[in-house]
């Protein structure tokens, strides 16, 4: 009989998955706990959690290595993969992963000096477990509908993070536009699966690349591939379904906009790669892809550089980041994937740590226009240099690990034969170096009397950004471990392709 | 063949007065009627179970949220509209609604939409497809299907539904710092 | 049983008929209409997949569309916990006038 099925053979999840998901279902309880105590347990409780976690992914790497073929599959009591859903886990899953797991980690360290004064803060720290929950389903998963159902966790977790303070009125309105167009895009993901389905029988992975790869363009299959562009694309910030993002993250809580910016978005970009790459042979997408990353690259810079408030930019310069990860999608290469993948990871690092450090600002004098910050850096010196650290990194500079990826970016869309790539992208570049600089110089000079007191933002919150800006120096002149662990996850995509579908079929 | 016609077109016409009405109780209404309409025809094309979920759950929850939130806030004058556009009249939406039939049943008589139906699928797969019998077989075979095959998806589907419930309470819940 | 061909020109209006309320109207409670609508669309396509073979009918999408259901029912609900919260500070669902963040 089926129940006695599903005593018998069990449940099996992925490591990090399931630590995060129990723990988040425990939070409400330890806050019902820490309210009658009287201490704060649940913040402690989400950096617990997203530790465990980090050394789930560790266990992972280590039991994917050691297959001969570098492809982990598991699915739960008598599920065959053609039609159930499974967890496959190859490099590059175990690399998003791990920029998850790191990322997170200390963005809750952050977040317990942050969040100190706010309400409903077991809330907040049950729904971030989540979203970091749902973000390690959509890396590690096999089949589509697996994937839209960590998808609309990850999904639901930040609508309401990025509209938590509601005393204000712009969060509300943010996280009400954000709501209104994933909404929109979670609907064109389920056309999309229905026109996959109705084409190919199938939704998973390793099935799909063995029957639908090498399919003609018909219109049916340029209609599939809008579809995908625009389900997964309003996630990703893709011009011109961008416009959500320089309202929900500026708006939102200072470490939910560095996990936002720093890893949600290149979780749906990873999401976007691993399904065009399955489903369609690199040839058919290499112009749009290339196209829409001119068009973002260079939306994103130039509309950073109107911006007086200082999260906002920095959330117009995340679309143009995302504009270079789309460069090394559109190469259809190893070496492009390669860049993107070290992108992906040192963005995580270096947007993160600048939304954390302003956020320190912010905390501080509480506001976040830049004509009325003037000065402020000389009041808080660690705050500064984390940023200017992290500035350098996001413009490119050499000696950080920005540098390395971009290089290897424009390099890979050279070798791929869409040069004009390179030139836009050293182009904004050196634009977006503009913008950071005038901030730099904002908070450097001298106080003018609009300037707001301020004193050194709490320990943790310099401790984190400290960690991060030494992280990101000595990987910009020691880039060895990481870059060999993104070329390990990007040969596995392409050239691993073999391997993934052998282990399903 | 004309059954499902007119459950179509009843669906067409529902979703079009749900959209263009002026009166925000009568859209709720309207969206009532679209959602179970859509049940009908789920049922009339032989997937009982869906037709079941989608009138718990569309047809009965998310309409019961509708009309509390509309009641609750500004529709309980049953007046209320802030679109008011003066082409949305009876006349335009009776327009809009026949159009939309007409071009389903001109589409459906004469033009042949093409579908590539299971062109792309290996054969090397088995499926699953049952034969039609009676809807008590049906309804067997896809809720064994459900939990044999998608067990881990449905229990992975309950972790949403908590981070749901937990969302709502993050949103609504007022404390004394927050006034 | 019935052929696809109806099944995907419903499907096509009303989608069409969920994007034109998600451009057109002001009011955030017609927004999440829109999105339910749309949801409906992406639902009924993936039904009428399930009686393509005569004969036969396949359980696969019709176990999508059951999860699909809830995981939208959800959705939806959240939207309107949001919108709650909007008329809460500030008594009107107009999105024109509530308009503050700019460029």
């Amino acid at each position: 009989m089926v129940g006695q099925e599903i005593i018998s053979q069990g449940l099996q999840l992925p490591l990090p998955i399931l630590i995060t998901l129990l723990g988040g279902m425990a939070t409400p309880f330890i806050g019902l706990i820490s309210e009658k105590m009287r201490l704060k347990l649940t913040d402690v409780w989400m950096v617990l959690v997203s530790a465990l976690s980090l050394y789930g992914v560790y266990t992972l790497y280590d039991q994917v290595s050691k297959m001969p073929s570098k492809v982990l599959l598991i699915y739960s009591w008598g599920q065959a993969p053609p039609f159930g859903g499974c967890f496959e886990i190859d490099m590059l899953g175990v690399y998003m992963a791990f920029s998850i797991g790191l990322l997170s980690l200390l963005v809750s360290v952050y977040s317990i000096s942050y969040m100190e004064h706010e309400t409903r803060v077991p809330e907040f720290n049950t729904l971030v477990i989540f979203m970091v929950s749902g973000m390690y389903g959509i890396v590690m998963s096999g089949d589509l509908f697996t994937l839209f159902i960590f998808w609309e966790l990850m999904g639901l977790s930040s609508y309401v993070l990025v509209s938590f303070l509601k005393r204000k009125w712009g969060p509300i309105e943010a996280g009400f536009k954000y709501l209104i167009m994933s909404a929109t895009a979670g609907a064109f993901l389920l056309l999309s699966m229905a026109l996959i389905y109705g084409m190919a029988g199938t939704l998973n992975f390793a099935a799909l690349a063995s029957t639908l790869r090498g399919a003609p363009m018909t219109p049916w299959t340029i209609l599939l591939f809008a579809t995908l562009i625009v389900g997964f694309g309003v996630k990703s910030a893709i011009v011109p379904l961008h416009t959500w993002l320089p309202d929900a993250h500026p708006e939102a809580p200072s470490p939910i906009s560095a996990l936002l910016s720093g890893i949600v978005i290149e979780t749906g970009l990873y999401a976007m790669t691993r399904v065009l790459y399955i489903a369609f042979e690199p040839d058919f997408f290499k112009m749009p892809i290339a196209a829409l990353a001119l068009v973002t690259m260079t939306v994103g810079n130039l509309l950073a550089l109107r911006q007086n408030d200082l999260k906002r930019m920095l959330a117009y310069s995340s679309i143009g980041q995302v504009g270079y990860m789309l460069i090394g999608i559109s190469s259809g290469l190893t070496y492009g994937l390669l860049g993107t993948c070290l992108h992906i990871f040192n963005h995580s690092l270096m947007k993160g740590m600048a939304f954390l450090s302003v956020g320190s600002i912010v905390h501080e004098t509480g506001t976040r226009d830049i004509n009325k910050l003037k000065g402020v850096g000389r009041m808080m010196p660690w705050t500064t240099l984390s940023i200017f650290v992290a500035f350098m990194g996001l413009g490119g500079v050499p000696g950080t690990s920005g540098f390395i990826s971009k290089f290897i970016l424009f390099n890979a869309s050279i070798g791929a034969g869409i040069s004009i790539l390179a030139l836009a992208g050293v182009l904004n570049s050196t634009l977006s170096m503009a913008y950071y600089l005038r901030v730099l110089i904002a908070l450097l000079s001298k106080r003018t009397e609009d300037t707001i007191e301020a004193k050194e933002a709490p320990l943790l919150m310099v401790g984190v950004g400290m960690v991060m800006a030494v992280l990101i120096i000595v990987l910009g002149f020691y880039p060895g471990p990481i870059v060999g662990f993104a070329s390990e996850a990007s040969k596995s995509l392409i050239e691993g392709l073999g391997n993934y579908i052998g282990a399903v079929l | 063949m004309i059954a499902m016609f007119f459950v179509l077109s009843l669906v067409l016409v529902s979703a079009v007065l749900a959209v263009t009405s002026r009166n925000i109780i009568y859209a709720v209404v309207a969206l009532l009627s679209t959602n179970v309409t859509l049940a009908m025809a789920y049922y009339m094309m032989g997937a009982p179970m869906v037709s079941l979920f989608q009138l718990a759950i569309f047809a009965g929850a998310v309409v019961v949220f509708f009309v509390i939130t509309v009641m609750l806030t500004s529709g309980g004058d049953m007046e209320y509209d802030i679109d008011p556009s003066p082409l949305m009249n009876k006349k335009t939406q009776l327009a809009i609604s026949a159009i939309a039939v007409e071009i389903l049943i001109t589409a459906a008589l004469g033009l042949r939409i093409e579908f590539p139906y299971m062109e792309y699928a290996s054969s090397t797969i088995e499926t699953f497809s049952i034969s039609v019998g009676s809807y008590d077989d049906i309804t067997t075979a896809v809720s064994q299907f459900l939990w044999q095959v998608r067990g881990m998806d449905l229990i992975i589907q309950s972790f949403v539904i908590l981070t749901a419930v937990i969302c709502t309470i993050a949103m609504l819940k007022m404390r004394r710092e927050d006034k | 049983m019935y052929p696809i061909d109806m099944f995907i020109i419903t499907t096509a209006l009303l989608f069409l008929l969920g994007l034109t309320a998600l451009v057109m109207k002001r009011d955030l409670v017609r927004l999440l209409i829109g999105i339910e609508i749309l949801f409906n669309a992406a639902n009924l396509l993936f039904v009428a997949l399930s009686t393509q073979t005569p004969g036969m009918i396949d359980p696969f999408p019709q176990s999508i569309v059951m999860m699909a259901l809830v995981l939208d029912g959800t959705v939806i609900a959240v939207g309107l916990a949001l919108a709650l919260n909007v008329f809460k500070h500030y008594k009107t669902f107009d999105i024109k006038k509530l308009r503050k963040l700019k460029w």
